[in-house]
């Protein structure tokens, strides 16, 4: 490529200082980490997996199919900066390719192929029919930036997921024909916004007009792109008929071939894809279309290569990995691929700090661990959870109380691990709470309440903070009491209307609501709290881990 | 694909347009003054529309109250409780991000809707019938205008909905306030800079979209026998989007617009036989005018992309 021997553009030097692109370890070095990995898987499928239960095995294959897939949109979002927030798409691409060709193809019991072999075809059939999906999107990207690209690409999903939910053989399918024809649409498309490039811009009247006649050429050409291809290919592609991928309720039956492992060696994969490729030339110039794009474009960087490569890739990546959850779910429905599907991802990748390798990783693991472990979240009664929300109320204002006046100050860098484990004992010791008094949560949150607030008094009054506190620390009490007394007019006397009805009775609440909630709230507070992710651009490194400890400075990126 | 019936499937086009346009111009001053999508926007629609429903729930059995005056209080109820609670995530969730990065806003964004749709069916587990909504709504008596059905809450709909962008474009080009929002709009730091107190535009900001996106709520609750859920917002929300970005993105008549031509293009997809991809067309729309015309019909195509 004619980019590796540009001269590299400012930003990018800039970057360069950083720790993160020196020269990497010898290669007797990567030769032993790639022998104790595969030890390691080995002793993994030999040893460890025949105990997991099943609940375990799932744990760990969705976090790290999650992460694989954060890493691969870290690709996009995070590395080349195109916001793209239909990564869900891709996967659901992979997916039910891999699933309507082994359901059609593959037969178990006597297996017509040997199952490892089939799986790694499938994987690469997932990954091809995502990449050929991450081309067509990477065509708007051309002429889209920001938030714009981010509607595009979510409509991108949102059509695949509608297009696959009505292609159930019947009526409102269409047929293999119209598919080919839709390609067919989509590369006199991209043709013809090659084209555009070249053509001149009027300004007002003018330009309205010649821009409504590019319109019309432009529709007329893809009309007779898909005219071509039906009178080439609509009699022969007929026996096929419609396309038939269940519908509403998905692929069912699909062969069980995936194991574990295979699901570690593409997250280890896709690591390295990322890594390897930030440390090449190809790689340096994707950091700079995320930079400057002007910038990059004047050094000689090919910004549309670039960025249809960084989508063809992250769109394969996340194919392959629907391909393995295909193959490991057994049936493929578009209801899990939804739209928050897409925003659960672009979350990992923005909370593990946007561009980060070790971040998205990280994060995709951690967040759907979060996300299943709350799961496990006890049905807690209506009134409880109100308590509840008093009490997370209550602790948050004391603890901003305590904090602005520096009792909670902390030296050095040790200040946010001390802080999250700090939050941690909090969390386990009320959680301990809760399992030991299961009977009634509230008395529990009550006396919490109750000793919060008689801590913060008493230190108030003894110690040297301000006495001018005190009147506010007065009112706030009491708000807090009233808060506590209108729960008794609101039971007794809204029973009329139904919906509040079942805020105040006794009623149990829906395990995944509360789930989902907890979840966004944490999503919000990390956002609030560390809007540039968890790790920021830093990658894994030992003298980042130093660093985080409070040992030494980082280098400044 | 019954010619006949194209007038009618128009007719219900428009309505459903005119509730999209609603949610538009809120979308469409929030992008302007923040560069922000207010993913949260469409659940204020949401909440609107619960609203509404609780409104009537307290007042529909004691029959004392005039019919009328008990769809203009729905409205009002609607709209002020969405205000409120606009102004609410704007203050809890948007403010502390003012100058992150706007991925991370939006991520926050992402996170208010989740929590307002999985919070709110923490409170009403038990999904409300809507066909009280529709049955307090006396202005559905359908009129027969040259052969086509026609609702008087049909046009009802569509005079409020042209009312409210008729205040809000006097409220925005002929008020000082609304001059500091078309300047905060242009340049975010030069109008803090001129003066302009930029908290309160971004406040008054979001009580005025929020307040509109609360109008919608009650319109659709009470015109479409959909029953309500805690997700039924969430589509419109995101068409409403489409419909601001085909309209060009800060601009008032243009929002509407859209949200028009977005309903009619809605109804006319079901009107073809093609119902299961009605929730497409929306995008597919989205995506030929993204590539063709960026700044959106009425909007200007320099630096939008």
């Amino acid at each position: 490529m004619s980019e590796s021997t540009s001269p590299l553009p400012h930003p990018i030097e800039s970057i360069m200082k950083g720790s993160r692109y020196q020269a990497g370890p010898f290669w007797i070095a990567r030769v032993l980490s790639l022998i104790a990995t595969i030890a390691l898987l080995y002793g993994f499928h030999q040893f460890i997996a025949p105990k997991l239960g099943i609940y375990d095995v799932r744990l760990i294959v969705l976090s790290l199919l999650f992460a694989t897939l954060a890493v691969s949109l870290n690709l996009i979002n995070g590395i080349t900066g195109q916001f793209s927030v239909g990564h869900a798409a891709f996967y659901l691409i992979g997916a039910i390719t891999a699933g309507k060709l082994s359901t059609t193809f593959y037969t178990p019991n006597p297996g017509n192929y040997n199952p490892q072999v089939w799986l790694v075809l499938m994987i690469f059939a997932g990954g091809a029919a995502a990449a050929i999906a991450g081309l067509l999107v990477g065509l708007p990207s051309l002429r889209l930036r920001g938030d714009y690209l981010a509607v595009a690409t979510l409509g991108f999903g949102e059509i695949v997921n509608v297009f696959l939910r009505n292609q159930d053989g019947k009526s409102q399918a269409i047929t293999l024909t119209a598919v080919v024809a839709l390609i067919a649409i989509s590369i006199v498309l991209y043709l013809y916004i090659l084209l555009l490039k070249r053509l001149p811009v009027y300004k007002g009247f003018k330009g309205f007009a010649f821009g409504m006649l590019k319109l019309i050429v432009a529709l007329a050409a893809m009309r007779l792109a898909a005219w071509g291809v039906f009178a080439a290919l609509g009699p022969s592609l007929d026996k096929f008929g419609r396309l038939d991928t269940g519908g509403a309720i998905g692929l069912v039956g699909v062969p069980k071939l995936t194991q574990i492992y295979f699901i570690i060696l593409l997250f280890i994969g896709t690591i390295a894809i990322s890594r390897n490729l930030l440390k090449s030339a190809h790689g340096l110039s994707f950091l700079a279309v995320r930079e400057d794009e002007l910038a990059a474009d004047a050094t000689g960087v090919s910004t549309t290569n670039v960025k249809v490569t960084a989508f063809a890739i992250g769109a394969a990546i996340a194919g392959m990995a629907g391909a393995l959850f295909a193959h490991y779910n057994g049936s493929v429905s578009p209801d899990d691929f939804k739209m928050d599907v897409s925003f659960m991802l672009v979350a990992m990748v923005v909370i593990g700090g946007t561009g980060s390798i070790t971040g998205a990783a990280l994060a995709g693991i951690g967040l759907k661990l979060l996300e299943e472990g709350l799961r496990k979240l006890p049905q807690i009664p209506a009134v409880d959870l109100f308590s509840l929300v008093i009490a997370a109320i209550v602790l948050f204002a004391a603890y901003r109380f305590v904090s602005q006046r520096g009792w909670l100050k902390i030296d050095g860098g040790l200040k946010v691990p001390l802080t999250v484990l700090g939050a941690l004992a909090c969390l386990g010791v009320g959680w301990l709470g809760y399992l030991t008094t299961k009977a009634d949560l509230s008395w529990v949150l009550r006396i919490g309440i109750l000793a919060v607030l008689a801590g913060t008094l008493i230190g108030l009054l003894f110690t040297k903070a301000r006495p001018a506190a005190l009147p506010r620390f007065g009112l706030f009490a009491a708000c807090l009491y009233v808060v506590t007394l209108l729960k008794v007019p609101i039971s007794s006397g809204m029973h009329s209307i139904s919906g509040i009805e079942n805020l105040i009775g006794k009623t149990m609440y829906n395990p995944s609501d509360l789930r989902w909630a907890v979840f966004s709230i944490a999503l919000v507070f990390v956002m609030i709290l560390r809007s540039q992710g968890l790790l920021g651009h830093h990658e894994f490194s030992w003298s980042f881990v130093k660093s985080f400890l409070g040992k030494r400075e980082l280098a400044p990126a | 694909m019954d010619w006949g019936q194209l007038p009618q499937y128009l007719v219900l086009g428009v309505q459903l347009g005119a509730v999209y346009a609603l949610i538009a111009l809120g979308y469409t001053m929030v992008y302007g003054v923040l560069r922000l999508i207010n993913f949260a926007h469409g659940d204020v629609f949401m909440i609107g529309a619960y609203l509404a429903y609780y409104t009537s729930m307290v007042w529909f059995d004691r029959h004392a109250i005039n019919p009328y005056l008990m769809l203009g209080m729905m409205l009002l109820m609607a709209m002020i409780g969405c205000a409120v609670l606009g102004v609410v995530i704007e203050r809890l969730a948007y403010r502390p991000l003012r100058s992150a990065p706007r991925i991370s806003v939006l991520i926050t964004a992402v996170g208010v809707s989740l929590f307002i749709e999985y919070a709110g069916r923490l409170v009403v587990q038990t999904s409300p019938q809507p066909s009280i909504v529709q049955e307090v709504n006396v202005l559905a008596k359908p009129m027969n205008i040259w052969g086509i059905n026609v609702e008087q809450s049909q046009i009802a709909v569509l005079a409020v909905v042209l009312v409210l962008m008729g205040l809000l474009f006097f409220y925005v080009t002929r008020t000082s306030m609304g001059r500091a929002m078309r300047a905060v709009s242009h340049d975010f730091n030069t109008a803090s800079l001129m003066g302009v107190n930029v908290d309160r535009v971004v406040v008054v900001t979001f009580i005025i979209g929020s307040a509109l996106a609360g109008a919608g709520g009650m319109l659709q609750a009470t015109s479409f026998g959909s029953p309500l859920n805690t997700f039924y917002g969430l589509l419109p929300g995101v068409k409403a989007f489409v419909a601001a970005v085909l309209g060009g993105i800060g601009n008032i008549p243009g929002a509407v617009v859209g949200g028009l031509i977005m309903g009619v293009a809605e109804t006319a997809v079901v009107w073809a036989g093609y119902a299961g991809y009605k929730d497409a067309v929306a995008f597919v729309i989205l995506i030929v005018i993204l590539l063709f015309r960026p700044g959106g019909l009425f909007g200007s195509t320099a630096e939008k992309v």
